[in-house]
């Protein structure tokens, strides 16, 4: 049985959009409820600009892998040598 | 004059109290998060060999990178969330009413309100070392016997909260005796 490493990346995009949608509505609940301060529209911006910074220092490191290549999970079954 | 979204709001309420946890119960949620966030490097520095062994097999380099980047994604989003959570949930006391809105989830806010008129008994709380040392705690308010108590959590200063209230429960309840004694005399 293969597992392609593609998988992986997919993977880390699916927890970017849920780390998205959830940063989203948390600036959109902020902008809603509560009186729009300086501060918070700050707090926010630094949220993103880390936010943004671990993405980058990620997609550099994942930008090595080689994302076409296929490993096997299961190794391949020992066959004795016949001369034994 | 404090600003802040009421539900509701009637005209000329004014917001005298605007009321949050104490600034050490979202200290305690953001230092778990940090110190979390640098469990990685020491687990790096700890397994070195290892760490630069796993890095030269491709699949086990893609695993760790994405796991340490989602890792510190999500730790940065539940320091996020703490501080949303700090910041959003607000007991509010008006001219009129005591408010209590709470963003207990992301897609969930429970907004409670009591008139300032209906308040029968207020007690403040304090216990343990830290709460003591700190001056912060709990504000329990009493209604309707039927109906659970208002609780006011972990908020600081809860003497001068329930002396606040209490000072305008007894000024609406007078005012609103007043008012219904001169509707009596105007018929």
């Amino acid at each position: 049985m293969k597992f392609p490493l593609y998988v992986l990346f997919i993977l880390y995009v699916v927890f970017l959009g849920i780390f998205f949608i959830f940063s989203l509505f948390h600036v959109y609940h902020l902008y809603r409820f509560a009186p729009r301060k300086k501060r918070v529209g700050m707090l926010i911006f630094v949220y993103f600009l880390l936010s943004f910074f671990i993405i980058g220092i990620t997609l550099l490191f994942l930008s090595d892998i080689e994302w076409t290549k296929s490993y096997e999970l299961i190794p391949p079954p020992y066959e004795l040598p016949e001369n034994i | 004059m404090i600003d802040f979204y009421i539900p509701n709001r009637k005209n000329g309420e004014k917001i005298i109290l605007l009321v949050r946890r104490h600034w050490f119960i979202l200290f305690v949620r953001l230092f778990f998060w940090a110190l979390l966030m640098l469990l990685p490097p020491i687990l790096y520095i700890v397994f070195q060999g290892v760490f630069l062994s796993t890095l030269e097999h491709e699949l086990l380099k893609a695993l760790l990178v994405v796991f340490t980047g989602v890792f510190y994604l999500f730790s940065l989003l539940f320091m996020f969330n703490a501080f949303v959570d700090y910041y959003l949930d607000v007991w509010l006391v008006t001219s009129e009413r005591i408010v209590n809105i709470e963003q207990k989830q992301i897609f969930s806010r429970v907004t409670a309100e009591h008139k300032l008129a209906k308040i029968q008994d207020i007690t403040s709380e304090m216990h343990g070392i830290i709460p003591t040392l700190l001056n912060y705690g709990q504000v329990h308010v009493q209604t309707a016997a039927e109906k659970e108590r208002f609780i006011f959590k972990q908020v600081p200063n809860p003497q001068e909260i329930k002396r606040k209230i209490s000072g305008l429960s007894e000024y609406k309840k007078r005012f609103e005796k007043v008012s219904e004694e001169e509707d009596i005399n105007e018929k």
